[in-house]
């Protein structure tokens, strides 16, 4: 606390334009990154988590866009910026590392051109420093013998050692911030063990922060200093993680805990609405997104505006029932 | 890599005894006693005594697999047979149209490449703008415009008009330069299209965003990234019609008085010219299947993942 947040994201709003209409994915995202710190978002499937983070280097796909907003990065304003300037911070100050190893990688160029690449992108190197820095990383991260896996071609690495490739790729730069978008969702738990302590070791050693993108709360409780919830495109919830687990307010933070210890206890808990789907947001009027799933809901909340609460000093929530 | 390339090899190996035995009995099927071809075309009238004469002595009257060991055996050693027509090595008849057809093909094969490539290029980076347009009618007169109608049009205007270019035959470069552009141009479409196709397909893929995520310029990305996947399909498509051209393009050779492969098989067919008619069908088998070659390990060298799937 108290020292300037490195990355400032305000009232985030991202539209998608589909073929039934204009969706909107992020709802005035609000947060802050400060260094060494580690901020966990967490939702589901559609919750508006990938959005939010591509927005942020601006590698949305064509048709999406940001409305309205902002996103400063120490003193650049990232959504006003030239490409090339951009293209500059990518990588080198803002590293991301993608949710599926396995096809991250370009399949007809072997690991370390990948990897030379990348730095020879960002710094005066030529290709032989850069192989010996690439070795020297991939060493950091454990991989066993590092000379090979820069033979090698992406194929023929698991999946593990793939995500720690691309640990050790975003480490060589020394970013300020790294983006983990679901980077133990495609691995085994050994594997996903391994990664989030590369990833801990990232931010005690370079005091990195990080946003950690994830549907798994036990991957968030692990790393995260605060977390955030979103659902329907809004952040719901946001606490430190031992608050947010200990006392969660929002009625899906609730439910999403819920199903967790429910699996803990070797009962899966059927949630008792199964038969509504996922909300619709094409052309939904400003409602609480989760209105129609929540068990508490009344008529209160058909009038209510979507401000944060303030339940305690760090611990916001985005629903008219708290209190 | 080198075990990929002898297993290629010798896979070849009933291809070719295929090919050669299809080439054998299909003339066995044509209409028509080859001996009584032979003594037309030699002036001869065809009497009981002179065609029976000949069955004995090109070897007719055998059993049918004798012959083809025969002249499988004589094929082995580019021992043809001589041409009924001009008496002629059918070899050497070959090898002399076959040299045009190489200079045609391989020029046509430089405007295919250096067209379309760049356009398709262009075009797939450039989406829905001028170029693309531009390209995307090129391509629609490319493929649907007949062969012989351009190759009349270009000599009409080119050279009778502007008397840019020789009108017919061979010599000089600039003879070269017409037939073959008649010949790329059916193909400039197709290619320019489905490098456009591939590129899309591929700049939307992962790999892309993790490269822009990694900072690398847009340049680095088209080309080292998406450029070299995009090939593949292309590539493939080349290698068939690269065979297909080498063996003869009959329309523009006609055209353009062009002595290469295909005028020498229209020819011989015309004739009834039996030896020529199966060495040219023979050789342009062989052809085809060593071009077809190149192509899987052109393919294999641009696409990793074949290599290593020939080694486990």
């Amino acid at each position: 606390m108290g020292q300037d947040p490195i990355l400032t994201v305000d009232n985030l709003n991202v539209i998608v334009t589909t073929p039934y209409g204009v969706t909107q994915t992020v709802h005035d995202v609000s947060f802050k990154l400060e260094a060494g710190k580690v901020l966990g978002l967490v939702g589901e499937s559609g919750s508006g988590k990938t959005m939010t983070c591509m927005s942020l280097l601006k590698l949305l796909p064509e048709k999406a866009k940001v409305v309205q907003g902002s996103i400063k990065f120490k003193n650049i304003d990232l959504l006003n910026v030239s490409t090339e300037d951009l293209r500059k911070v990518r990588g080198s100050e803002i590293a991301m590392i993608m949710q599926n190893p396995m096809i991250a990688f370009n399949p007809v160029r072997t690991i370390g051109r990948h990897f030379i690449e990348t730095l020879r992108t960002h710094l005066p190197i030529t290709k032989r420093q850069a192989r010996k820095m690439a070795v020297e990383y991939l060493e950091k991260t454990d991989l066993p013998n590092p000379e090979n896996v820069l033979k090698q071609y992406p194929f023929q690495l698991s999946g593990g050692m793939l995500q720690r490739v691309m640990i050790a790729i975003t480490m060589s730069l020394s970013p300020s911030i790294i983006i983990a978008d679901e980077p133990t969702t495609a691995l085994d738990s050994t594997n996903q063990l391994q990664v989030l302590k590369q990833l801990d070791k990232l931010r005690e050693e370079y005091n990195t922060c990080i946003l950690l993108v994830s549907h798994d709360l036990g991957v968030i409780a692990q790393l995260a200093d605060e977390v955030a919830v979103m659902y329907g495109g809004y952040i719901v919830e946001k606490a430190p993680v031992l608050k947010l687990l200990n006392h969660p307010m929002h009625p899906y933070t609730k439910v999403l805990l819920e199903s967790r210890l429910g699996l803990t206890r070797r009962k899966i808990k059927v949630e008792k609405r199964e038969s509504v789907s996922r909300p619709n947001l094409i052309n939904s009027e400003k409602t609480c997104p989760f209105l129609e799933r929540c068990e508490d809901a009344d008529y209160t909340c058909s009038s209510y505006n979507l401000e944060f609460k303030e339940y305690e000093k760090d611990h916001l929530v985005r629903c008219v029932k708290s209190r | 890599m080198s075990w990929f390339i002898f297993k290629r090899l010798t896979s070849l190996i009933p291809i070719l005894l295929g090919i050669s035995l299809i080439t054998f009995i299909l003339l066995h099927l044509i209409p028509g006693d080859p001996a009584v071809a032979y003594l037309r075309a030699s002036h001869i009238p065809p009497t009981d005594e002179t065609v029976a004469a000949l069955r004995v002595e090109l070897g007719l009257n055998k059993p049918l697999y004798v012959q083809y060991f025969e002249w499988l055996g004589k094929v082995l050693q580019l021992d043809l047979g001589m041409s009924y027509v001009s008496n002629n090595s059918v070899w050497e008849e070959i090898v002399v149209h076959f040299f045009p057809t190489v200079q045609l093909t391989f020029a046509s094969l430089i405007f295919i490449v250096v067209i379309s490539l760049p356009l398709g290029m262009i075009s797939a980076i450039y989406k829905g703008k001028f170029v693309d347009q531009f390209s995307r009618i090129l391509a629609f007169v490319s493929v649907s415009m007949p062969t012989f109608w351009l190759g009349f049009l270009l000599i009409y205007f080119l050279s009778v008009k502007l008397d840019l270019f020789p009108v017919l035959g061979r010599g000089t470069l600039a003879h070269l330069v017409l037939p073959s552009l008649t010949l790329a141009f059916a193909y400039i479409g197709t290619y320019m299209r489905l490098l456009r196709a591939s590129m899309l397909g591929n700049l939307n893929e992962p790999f892309v965003v993790y490269a822009r995520a990694r900072g690398l310029r847009q340049r680095l990305i088209v080309i080292r990234h998406v450029l070299k996947k995009s090939l593949l399909p292309v590539i493939t498509g080349l290698g068939m019609s690269f065979g297909n051209m080498l063996s003869g393009a009959v329309i523009v050779e006609t055209i353009f008085a062009w002595p290469g492969m295909g005028q020498l098989f229209v020819t011989s067919i015309l004739n009834q010219d039996y030896p020529m008619i199966q060495g040219c069908v023979l050789f342009m088998g062989v052809i085809f299947v060593v071009c077809n070659l190149l192509v899987d390990l052109t393919y294999s060298f641009l696409d990793p993942r074949i290599r290593w799937e020939g080694e486990k």
